[in-house]
């Protein structure tokens, strides 16, 4: 009972934390935007679920499983994101020491940052619930409100999945390797092989206990109302979702059907609740890795140091000698007025950038390098595409060290901040983008492919300006590393054109491409000095 | 060589006052800055600092607005916030390296001056240790010795000692007063004896607004003949202690040795004392309350 009351007052506690703030406002505003445009109008530019041509009509039962469909891996990877600090909080706000001084125990401690997580997200998932209802009267195709239909899909598929993802969430910041960016990339590639496991499954339901998604679970039913309604239409298989724009400017125009909704039968809601007892496990097995806070345990291995050395530093007394305390003060006056030096402030932020990387960073970064300008371009360009993944967690970091680290009080009191610190740490950036890809560079200029080195220099420009301007607005590494990970898988890596900001594709590429990016990432820079002044005057 | 402030006012976001129409002017000399927690004391050395912009008033340094030109004060400042952070995965020389390019030193001068704070700050024999290893008292001496870095003429210093022991806090305090001579230095603190040892003038805060400003001597000057001792049983103690404004409660074999600022004699026995800083704080800050 007791233990019961303290899990009740964590996750209170952590929920009210998170939920008070400007910041989670704006999600659920976002979150409502999503939800309106996940239920887009026929005649529209983009459609969202259809099979071969033909859409159910926005009834209650379709609304609430389109809605459940498209949340659960939208959510299962910006809320991964979005929740992934519980620990970190804690930990950063000192509430963790407090909280390791209690009679707390670890199981505890990580079920109750997994039901916060999951509240956090169960919170937007209910916006979208409220939205599809909204959505419903706003389409006005069927205006008979089924809420039970309308959120039995939220319930059922959508919410397991964040019990999931609020607890891969305690999982990774409990594992030290995980917690950092190099977790943040880990998890964006494991939701990409479950995204690949969902598509496959959609059409068969005895995968339906094992399908996170739950698309085992609707989709089958819908297909068959279709197949009533239009025969042949899904013998193609042409089941489609996502935001699926229609190419040439041209406009979806889809035939509408019925589907009266899912019955919710005990063996389909036990499948589903083998996902929050998986949750469980996962959130349990996260206390076997959670070091309660101790502090020489949790430092970074960053340093090399490992924590029973760094406690024995922090323990060994420094001696000081008699002759030292009472020593005369020996500072002596800097005579003449310095002249502040560019190069030796990018010297600085560079080496800050590259402090704690280990050889083998290094020695990757060189083959690949090696690899760039050795092989035939085409090959060249496909070893760029890794070249440019490989420095992430380097450029996640800049535009947030100061925050993170709380040097910005000393750091933004020197002079000029804006015009000297800040484009130093962007030219860093930009160095180790050009040392790490200047081996496609080097092919390029060698071709004399005009089109190819004013894409690469465009990457160049591009990786480290959204990094900087990301970093200064959302004060953490995480927002950059999302967002340019969708961008380099979506892009470079799957070769979208009007995206692939490297030129990945080659002579493939349009060539607006490059200068689209260019001008993005002016726009980006003016975001990045925008935002550091707003830190400066605050 | 001047800093001015007039009528500099801060409000915070929920109509909290951090500061409230405080005007002051500063000369070379070390200037203490005392007040109890919540005053306004960091509102004001950010303030000066150039980090937080205040809601009115205006600030200057040498006749230059601080608010329209921050980079004339930040070329030639020193600023230790009261709260900062360092790179945990540097030693100090790396951090303080980092630190002298942006203060805009050269590779020379900054190597040089380095390895002389290091050993002002006594932090030679664990320069190269990450930071992050380092205890709060060893963090907050390399804010000191990035303060310095620049050789600054004006140095502020937010709640400086926190963490230092006492062997630091001297060599600390001896610090400030070998720096103070041609420059202006800013001491922000709630410890009196800080202040008492090395302050050339004292400015009193309370409730965001400036009680007064004055050079030790004549602080305590204002504070003479209303200092007095009572000895008292301890059952008296606390009416007492409700009815005048005590500064130090000592129990002896004779009963409790009681410490008053008063204006008027607390009662019948009562010994003039001479007066300490303590007590003219207590006095000053006392008299703001009331007001």
């Amino acid at each position: 009972m007791k233990s019961l009351r303290s899990l009740y007052h964590l996750a209170r506690a952590d929920f009210l934390q998170r939920t008070r703030s400007y910041g989670f406002l704006i999600t659920l505003v976002l979150t409502l935007y999503v939800a309106y445009f996940f239920v887009p109008p026929n005649h529209s530019s983009y459609a969202t679920m259809q099979i071969a041509g033909h859409r159910g009509l926005y009834n209650s039962a379709y609304l609430g499983s389109l809605m459940a469909l498209l949340i659960a891996p939208f959510l299962s990877l910006g809320g991964f994101y979005l929740v992934k600090n519980a620990i970190g909080r804690d930990i950063q706000t000192g509430v963790g020491q407090i909280l390791a001084a209690t009679t707390l125990s670890k199981p505890l401690y990580t079920i109750g940052k997994t039901i916060s997580n999951f509240t956090v997200l169960a919170a937007m998932v209910g916006i979208m619930g409220i939205a599809a209802g909204v959505m419903q009267f706003v389409r006005h195709e069927d205006l008979a409100l089924n809420i039970p239909q309308l959120l039995a899909p939220l319930v059922f598929i959508a919410l397991p999945v964040m019990t999931v993802v609020g607890a891969v969430a305690v999982l990774f910041e409990a594992v030290p390797w995980l917690r950092g960016g190099f977790g943040n990339v880990v998890y964006f590639f494991l939701w990409i092989v479950a995204m690949s496991m969902r598509l496959g499954r959609t059409d068969d339901p005895h995968f339906a206990s094992n399908d996170l998604f739950g698309m085992g679970i609707v989709v089958p039913s819908i297909s068959a109302a279709c197949e009533a309604a239009f025969p042949g239409s899904t013998t193609a298989g042409r089941f489609s979702m996502g935001i699926n724009f229609k190419s040439g400017g041209k406009f979806w125009d889809l035939d509408t059907f019925r589907w009266e909704g899912l019955q919710w039968t005990g063996e389909i809601i036990f499948s589903r609740l083998q996902w929050v007892a998986l949750s469980l496990g996962l959130a349990l097995l996260a206390a076997l890795f959670f070091r309660r806070f101790d502090t020489a345990k949790e430092r970074s291995k960053r340093s090399g140091k490992p924590g029973k050395e760094i406690a024995q530093l922090e323990a060994a007394p420094i001696a000081i000698p008699e002759a030292q305390v009472r020593a005369p003060v020996a500072l002596h006056p800097i005579s003449k007025r310095r002249r502040f030096s560019f190069l030796f402030m990018v010297v600085a932020e560079l080496r800050l950038a590259l402090h704690g990387i280990t050889l083998w960073w290094y020695l990757v970064a060189a083959g690949l390098f090696a690899a760039c300008l050795f092989t035939p371009l085409p090959i060249s360009r496909g070893f760029l595409v890794a070249a440019w993944i490989w420095p992430l967690l380097i450029w996640s970091a800049m535009g947030t060290r100061e925050r993170r680290l709380r040097t910005d009080q000393i750091v933004f009191s020197t002079a000029h901040p804006l015009r000297r610190q800040l484009p130093a740490c962007w030219l860093a950036g930009v160095i180790i983008a050009v040392a790490t890809g200047g081996g496609t560079g080097l092919r390029l200029l060698l071709a004399g492919d005009q089109l190819g080195l004013l894409a690469w220099t465009a990457g160049a420009l591009f990786i480290p300006t959204m990094a900087l301007a990301l970093g200064v607005w959302s004060g953490s590494s995480k927002l950059f590393e999302v967002l340019y990970l969708l961008l380099w898988y979506l892009g470079p890596a799957n070769h979208l054109g009007d995206i692939d900001f490297m030129g990945a594709m080659g002579p493939l590429l349009p060539p607006r491409t490059p200068i689209v990016f260019l001008m993005v990432t002016a726009v980006l820079a003016v975001v990045a000095v925008t935002g550091r002044r707003r830190q400066l005057t605050n | 060589m001047k800093l001015s402030l007039e009528g500099v006012s801060k409000l915070y976001s929920g109509k909290v006052w951090g500061l409230k129409d405080f005007s002051l002017d500063v000369e070379p000399g070390i200037l203490g800055l005392l007040g109890p927690n919540g005053a306004g004391k960091s509102t004001l050395m950010r303030i000066l600092a150039t980090i937080t912009k205040p809601t009115s008033g205006k600030v200057t340094w040498n006749g230059a607005d601080l608010v329209r030109s921050p980079n004339s004060v930040r070329a030639v400042l020193g600023y230790l916030p009261q709260d900062f952070g360092v790179y945990p995965n540097l030693n100090a020389i790396e951090f303080l390296e980092y630190l002298a390019a942006a203060k805009g030193l050269d590779r020379k001068t900054a190597r040089q001056r380095i390895q002389e704070l290091l050993a002002v700050v006594n932090l030679i024999d664990a320069r190269k240790r990450p930071l992050g290893s380092f205890s709060g008292g060893m963090r907050q001496r390399v804010g000191i010795a990035q303060a310095l870095l620049n050789d600054p003429e004006l140095l502020i210093v937010d709640e400086p000692t926190a963490g230092l022991d006492p062997e630091e806090r001297v060599r600390f305090r001896n610090l400030l007063s070998e720096l103070s001579g041609a420059r202006i230095v800013i001491l922000s603190t709630h410890i009196v004896s800080d202040v008492e040892a090395c302050a050339t003038k004292i400015a009193l805060i309370a409730r965001g607004q400036l009680v007064t400003c004055a050079a030790p001597e004549e602080l305590l000057r204002s504070v003479e003949g209303k200092v007095w001792e009572r000895i008292i049983p301890s059952a008296e103690l606390p009416a007492l202690r409700q009815q005048y404004l005590t500064s130090s409660t000592m129990h002896r074999s004779d009963g409790v040795h009681l410490r008053i600022v008063s204006e008027a004699a607390p009662g019948p026995g009562a010994l003039p004392q001479s007066a300490t800083l303590e007590d003219a704080y207590l006095y000053w800050i006392s008299r703001q309350k009331e007001q």
